[in-house]
């Protein structure tokens, strides 16, 4: 079978990187970004060197929910109609494929991008994150919360309310979405 | 029907097998070989212009398999499938020639992409096989079309989940009809479907063979529907062809002892008082078949020989129209039109 | 045992009463979302929330169990009514061998010692036909074949000697040669054990087989109950004729099956008066508006104004046989 290597590789990967938690994974990946560029430069593009030290470190979930779906879809009768009069795998991947694992990876992908917000929030609280300069929760949080026993505890409270809003929002969001694609719903 | 004219289906010494071995890792580890399951194992039949062959066994036996592989979704391990007298490669090489064969699957449910609109779904073939010109053209062929299978064409707007199974199975028959094939496969068309709505598909289907000449492979497990559709029937087990008959031979005078087994095992609504003898025992496993003939562990008939020596499809003596392959039948030990004494001990 | 049934918002069985005798197999038969499993389900009291019995009641042997608290219906499951599902993987557990689940129930129920119930599980377990049983008992449900594993259930159904078996499609999952051990199998013990049954399929052939009376549901009711021969040689109610000449016949080849048109209605459209009269030939005006409760029409009972002899339809002054 075709694409059982690339497969096997691939998936082994994500299993290993599963068992660090994804936290650390990002820590890293921040670590090794910072060590190997000038700090100036590196200040410049904080913000993508999150992104995509976040985004290193949840791909794993989402390859798996993508790959688990797509076995299954695959070998529904209406994929073997496709085959049948001999479309390209592209195109089935595409039309037929596609729409119908996108359901589960929105799933994913909304629990996710709370989780990423949280995940930019404990960087930024830990001080890895964007620099102090950028506007961010976590940092707010972080200054908040050498105030917190003077009595200043609004500083931490405030930006936390607003980081626990938009994650529940966000979770909100997802879940309308997913029904909103679903046809049978319609 | 000319005489000159190729068979629309012929399949030759048809084997698939498939690697059901674990994991390498897995292997390795507790050094399992390879395990190798013969799902079709060396078949030959075929089915001639504007006629219905069915193929009837009990699960795993092989017939899906056999389904699959004449369309071109597996590839064969041994031996080829002739349609219209070209080898499948060349014969599915093009959309014009790919138009002219077409799938019906078991499953209604499964069987259309549920986020496709029933339009959408009856006009893909139509689109790959550029047929129609334009969207007005598309439409009035789509709504043709569900016409012919019993729908409205304002059906075509809707999404599958809003119709029944029955329903949906003619849902597939109109997309399947869309390319104009002359060679339908049916895959147990109507098995999930209740009994009064299987009467209403299997109609439709003797009334579109009729009208627009199609040839059509059926699938099936029951051989209450298969007598209604076939012109000839074949009879698998374990991967094999045991029986290939006329249908009313087939009933009339079942030779191979499994035919006649299975024929005794189908509960009768007759209600005759008649005492079945069931068939003792359980298909064996496809990954480790019996040796010589596969029926051999359940069958009464069997003797030394049919422990050895795989027996060959070859004409019946009495009812030469029938091909099986038995070595009772051959020698003539097998008492046709007598019940078999003792047709397997069965635990009743 | 009478059980007319009601469910909340959605109406899914309306009015079911039937009895079952000692040592009687009753059919039920109808296609799927008929209500035949629902019926089933209510009967050993598992129907699955939100659904709930909102009317009527179940008696077993007179005595009223639909209202009884779930310790003492569990009790009562298993020991009195024995229940066996069309997939026996699901009612198997994969984690215990067949002789310890087979000893549990036994113990559960009965009053017996370990070394009893062992020999009594190796002896349902010679009874429902699988060789071997003194070896087998040890096995794990994945060790059996799909027949075998039925057979497990039946026994494991049995074993507590129920007065009464609620059997939901047992041998639609099996091939025709297992399936016909497995019916003989069950038919047997019901009548050695004198226990009775009720068989839900939708497989009419099973029914004929088995069965000493039969039910045909149509979309939550009964639409005709009667003996089992006078049901499928002489069906009253339009739908049973309908459903039992759509049955394609092994013995002959018909050019034109004959066929109901449409479908059964979903539950949330139940159509007002007869639920069948959509799709009724026979259908005239007091169908659509009045809803037909069991007449009695020469054998059997059905549900069809056809056979109310008080207010004979137009054009007929007695019920005609299909």
């Amino acid at each position: 079978m075709r694409g059982g290597v690339v497969d096997a590789v691939l998936m082994r990967i994500a299993d290993i990187q599963l068992t660090f938690p994804s936290i650390l994974v990002a820590l890293l990946v921040d670590g090794v970004v910072r060590a190997a560029l000038p700090r100036e430069v590196h200040d410049q593009i904080a913000l993508f060197v999150v992104i995509f030290a976040i985004g290193i470190s949840e791909w794993p979930k989402f390859a798996r929910t993508v790959r688990g779906s797509t076995l299954v879809e695959r070998n529904k009768e209406y994929v073997l109609a496709a085959r049948v009069i001999g479309l390209s795998r592209l195109r089935i991947m595409a039309t037929h494929v596609l729409p119908n694992v996108l359901g589960p990876v929105l799933v994913v992908a909304t629990l996710n991008l709370s989780l990423a917000i949280l995940a930019e929030a404990t960087l930024s609280f830990l001080g890895v994150g964007v620099p102090p300069t950028e506007p961010s929760l976590g940092t707010l949080i972080r200054i908040g919360n050498d105030f917190l026993f003077s009595g200043e505890w609004w500083i931490t409270i405030f930006p936390g309310l607003a980081l626990v809003m938009m994650v529940l929002s966000v979770n909100l969001l997802g879940d309308w979405l997913r029904d909103a694609l679903n046809p049978k719903l319609r | 029907m000319p005489d000159t004219a190729p068979d629309m289906l012929a399949v030759e010494d048809l084997a698939r097998y498939f690697d059901v071995s674990r994991p390498w890792l897995q292997r390795v580890l507790v050094r399992e070989p390879r395990r190798t399951l013969r799902a079709v194992d060396g078949i030959s039949f075929a089915v001639p212009r504007g006629t219905t062959l069915s193929l009837v066994g009990e699960s795993g036996c092989g017939k899906s398999t056999v389904a699959r592989l004449v369309v071109g979704l597996y590839r064969p391990t041994e031996g080829r499938v002739l349609f219209d007298g070209l080898d499948l490669d060349q014969a599915r090489a093009t959309a014009e020639q790919r138009r002219r064969m077409q799938m019906i699957f078991q499953d209604p449910y499964a069987s259309l992409n549920p986020r496709w609109r029933v339009r959408d779904i009856i006009a893909e073939p139509l689109r790959a096989f550029g047929l129609v010109q334009g969207r007005a053209d598309q439409q009035a062929r789509v709504a043709e079309l569900l016409n012919q299978v019993g729908l409205s064409p304002l059906d075509g707007e809707k999404f599958p989940h809003e119709f029944s199974g029955g329903q949906r199975q003619r849902i597939s028959i109109a997309r399947a009809l869309s390319s104009n094939p002359e060679f339908l496969v049916c895959d147990e068309p109507t098995s999930a479907l209740d009994v009064s709505v299987q009467a209403q598909i299997l109609n439709l289907m003797k009334e579109l063979q009729r009208r627009l000449g199609l040839t059509y492979l059926f699938i099936s497990h029951n051989l209450a529907v298969v007598r209604q559709v076939s012109d000839r029937i074949g009879v698998m087990y374990l991967g094999r062809l045991v029986e290939l008959a006329p249908a009313e031979t087939l009933f009339t005078a079942p030779r191979h002892p499994y035919t006649r087994a299975l024929m005794e095992a189908i509960p009768d609504l007759e209600m005759s008082g008649r005492q079945r003898i069931p068939v003792g025992g359980e298909v064996p496993s496809p990954i480790s078949p019996p040796p010589g003939c596969p029926f051999h562990p359940r069958c009464p008939l069997a003797n030394d020989r049919c422990r050895i020596e795989p027996p060959a499809l070859i004409p019946a003596r009495g009812t030469p129209q029938t091909v099986t392959a038995c070595h009772a039948v051959e020698e003539g030990r097998d008492h046709p039109g007598e019940a078999i004494p003792g047709l397997a001990p069965a635990a009743a | 045992m009478n059980s007319p049934t009601r469910r909340g918002t959605l109406v899914a069985l309306h009015d079911i009463s039937f009895s079952i005798a000692p040592g009687e197999v009753l059919g039920v038969v109808g296609e799927s979302g008929a209500g035949k499993s629902m019926t089933g389900a209510a009967i050993i009291g598992l129907l699955e929330p939100p659904g709930r019995i909102a009317g009527g009641e179940i008696r077993l042997n007179g005595r009223r169990i639909d209202n009884l608290p779930y310790e003492q219906m569990r009790r009562i499951r298993g020991r009195e009514i024995g229940a066996i599902f069309q997939d026996p993987l699901t009612t198997l557990n994969p984690l215990h061998t067949v002789g310890d689940q087979l000893i549990e129930t036994m113990q559960t129920h009965m009053d017996l010692s370990a070394r009893e119930a062992r020999a009594r599980a190796v002896g349902w377990l010679e009874m429902v036909g699988i060789p071997a049983a003194a070896q087998r008992v040890q096995s794990y449900p994945h060790e059996f074949s799909g027949g075998m594993r039925q057979r497990v259930v039946i026994a494991l159904a049995l074993c507590a000697e129920p007065k009464l078996i609620v059997a939901d499609e047992p041998t639609t999952a099996l091939d025709v040669s297992i399936q016909a051990q497995v019916i003989a199998l069950l038919k047997r013990l019901a009548r050695e054990k004198g226990t009775s049954m009720m068989l839900i399929t939708h497989d009419m052939g099973v029914i004929a087989e088995t069965a000493d009376r039969v039910a045909v549901m149509y979309a939550g009711r009964i639409a005709e109950i009667g003996p089992v021969r006078e049901v499928v040689k002489h069906p009253r109610h339009p739908y049973s004729v309908g459903l039992m000449a759509s049955i394609p016949p092994l013995d002959r080849r018909v050019e034109q099956l004959a066929q109901i048109e449409g479908s059964m209605p979903r539950l949330s459209a139940i159509p007002p008066g007869c639920p069948f009269n959509p799709r009724c030939p026979r259908v005239f005006d007091r169908c659509l508006v009045e809803r037909p409760e069991l007449l009695e029409a020469g054998g059997t009972r059905a549900a069809c104004w056809l056979y109310d002899e008080a207010r004979p339809a137009p054009g007929m002054h007695e019920a005609a046989d299909a």
